[in-house]
């Protein structure tokens, strides 16, 4: 039992190497389709899927959270859009139908489940449908760069706040501190906290509702999920 | 020729520096086979190159590592149940069945390790019953229903119980803030840090009416829900769960006050009502009485004080034997 991590291991530094390997040969050439640097990991899966799921949950695990709280600027809805993403994975046995590769797959989840999770919080009339809402159907090349620009105008929205404002809420959100802590370190009262961050909120809201970005995304959505998992 | 789209292209946008040209650009270089992954590649690169916080890897591949064995251990079990008995008896090397026999010993701690690790609450029919758990968390459990608490750990990282029925939960909180989870059958569970709740779970549906706090539904497979106070979630066999503002709430509270909240329930759901909580099999034996409607608040301790008010209202005439109640429309009617 004892030698299973560090089996695990060199299988990550022989797949590490593989990748900058792959790297190399993309900046030397252009055709970039005949590099394949998920050979490893789909060879793993094969036999094992299991350490395939493991080798892929080590590789995109971290940058994958790092994508998702952008959207969604909280490290534990972050943490919790990911672990589900791989957890599905598993259980319904997707790593089978990946034909493209596993880092489209994952990619492509994780901005639709941020995405839905940041609509829920944008949306004030709770229309929860469209989160079952399962169109299907491949992503168009505009959309996959709309996910882009959605995390980007967040990020505008809340650079613009209010100093004190923007403090709060990143207090509140991203580091998930309580009122009273937040209270405490700001020195102002519970209430004034508690404003400051239901402001940023409005703002937020404000500012992605008149984006025409939830309007044209939402009736064209590809469920990367239930379609053809690329 | 057209400059080709490369990785410093693609770094420019994921920085939200590029003109509405090169967008362009980007987007007719999207549409050629191969270069959508190319994208998530570069993004996975610039993703390591950017990076804003570092989650707890070790601890969230821990969480990881059990789902998969959980998994795993469920098809162990359906397989062992696959193999033929005679097979197992006769054509079998000493491996097999050295394999069969360890396969059964798991299998039987697998079910063993329910009494040993859990504390199993019960309340019979027609009774409600509160307790108090180990952390604080106050539950009336209603009647003809189960709830299973950890003996072990349960104060720490995660408080996780188990319901079959119907419960109120009044969730305390701890100062380290632990997460409380209330799983239910079908993959269905319920996250909370600290707040008020009532949870259903039988076999015909599932449903979570949240009175404060917030709560994070998880569903089969994988899907999440965010509830805020007042919401109400449900979920049956065929609809995989939706949210809702009730207007009644009261008719998902009323059974802890021992009251049946009824507002223009058909009869076969208030016989249904009836059966989950005191145990007892109704028939109705008229179809037309099965759509009479019923309405209103009633307090019941046992099914006959229910009955009655049927028999009132309706001139029921009600036949009784042991567990078995038949109702038929009255004579007179």
């Amino acid at each position: 039992m004892q030698d299973k991590p560090a089996q695990i291991w060199i299988c990550m530094e022989m797949y590490k190497k593989a990748g900058s390997e792959a790297e190399i040969r993309i900046e030397r050439s252009q055709d970039s389709r005949e590099v394949d640097d998920e050979l490893f990991i789909r060879k793993v899966f094969e036999s094992n899927p299991e350490k395939g799921c493991e080798l892929l949950f080590r590789r995109y695990y971290t940058n994958m959270c790092n994508h998702a709280i952008r959207f969604v600027h909280s490290k534990e809805v972050a943490e919790d859009i990911v672990g589900e993403i791989f957890a599905v994975f598993w259980q319904k046995k997707l790593y089978e139908q990946i034909e493209i590769s596993y880092r489209s797959y994952l990619y492509k989840s994780v901005r639709h489940r941020s995405y839905n999770h940041l609509k829920m919080q944008v949306e004030k009339n709770d229309s929860l449908e469209s989160v079952y809402q399962a169109s299907s159907g491949e992503q168009l090349p505009d959309e996959v760069l709309h996910y882009t620009e959605l995390h980007q105008k967040v990020e505008r929205i809340i650079q613009q706040l209010p100093p004190q404002c923007r403090r709060a809420y990143l207090m509140k959100r991203v580091e998930g501190k309580k009122y009273d802590e937040i209270a405490a370190e700001m020195k102002v009262s519970n209430k004034a906290v508690e404003a400051l961050v239901s402001r940023a909120l409005v703002r937020l809201r404000l500012g992605l509702q008149e984006d025409w970005f939830l309007l044209v995304l939402a009736g064209v959505l590809a469920h990367v999920e239930n379609g053809s998992a690329m | 020729m057209k400059r080709p789209i490369d990785k410093n292209t693609l770094f420019e946008f994921f920085d939200g520096k590029t003109t509405s040209i090169q967008r362009k650009m980007i987007e007719e270089w999207l549409q050629q086979p191969g270069n959508g992954d190319l994208y998530y590649r570069y993004l996975d690169e610039w993703e390591s190159r950017h990076t804003q916080f570092i989650p707890d890897e070790t601890a969230a591949l821990e969480k990881y590592r059990l789902v998969m064995v959980n998994n795993q251990e469920a098809a162990a079990v359906a397989a062992v149940g696959k193999i033929p008995f005679w097979r197992a008896w006769l054509g079998g090397s000493f491996f097999r069945l050295a394999g069969i026999a360890a396969s059964l010993l798991i299998v039987s701690f697998w079910i063993w390790k329910d009494g040993i690790f859990y504390r199993q609450y019960d309340t019979p029919f027609g009774k409600t019953v509160h307790y108090t758990l180990a952390d604080g968390t106050q539950v009336a459990l209603n009647a003809n229903s189960r709830l299973r608490v950890p003996r072990f750990g349960f104060n720490e990282d995660t408080r996780q119980v188990r319901l079959e029925g119907e419960a109120a939960f009044d969730v305390a909180h701890t100062p380290g803030s632990s997460r409380f989870v209330v799983e239910m059958d079908d993959g269905y569970s319920i996250e909370v840090l600290g707040t008020k709740f009532v949870a259903f779970a039988r076999d015909r549906n599932k449903r979570v009416y949240l009175t404060e706090g917030k709560v994070k539904m998880v569903l089969p497979e994988g899907r999440q829900i965010y509830m805020k106070p007042g919401h109400l979630f449900e979920a049956t066999e065929n609809r995989p769960g939706t949210l809702s503002v009730p207007e009644k709430p009261q008719q998902y509270l009323a059974w802890k006050t021992h009251q049946f909240y009824f507002d223009n329930t058909p009869l076969s759901e208030v016989v249904r009502q009836m059966e989950e909580r005191f145990g007892v099999i109704i028939r109705i034996v008229d179809p037309a009485l099965e759509e009479k409607e019923l309405g209103g608040i009633y307090e019941a301790q046992s099914p006959d004080d229910l009955l009655q008010v049927l028999a009132e209202l309706y001139h029921v005439e009600i036949s009784q034997n042991k567990n078995r109640i038949e109702l038929r429309s009255g004579s007179n009617l």
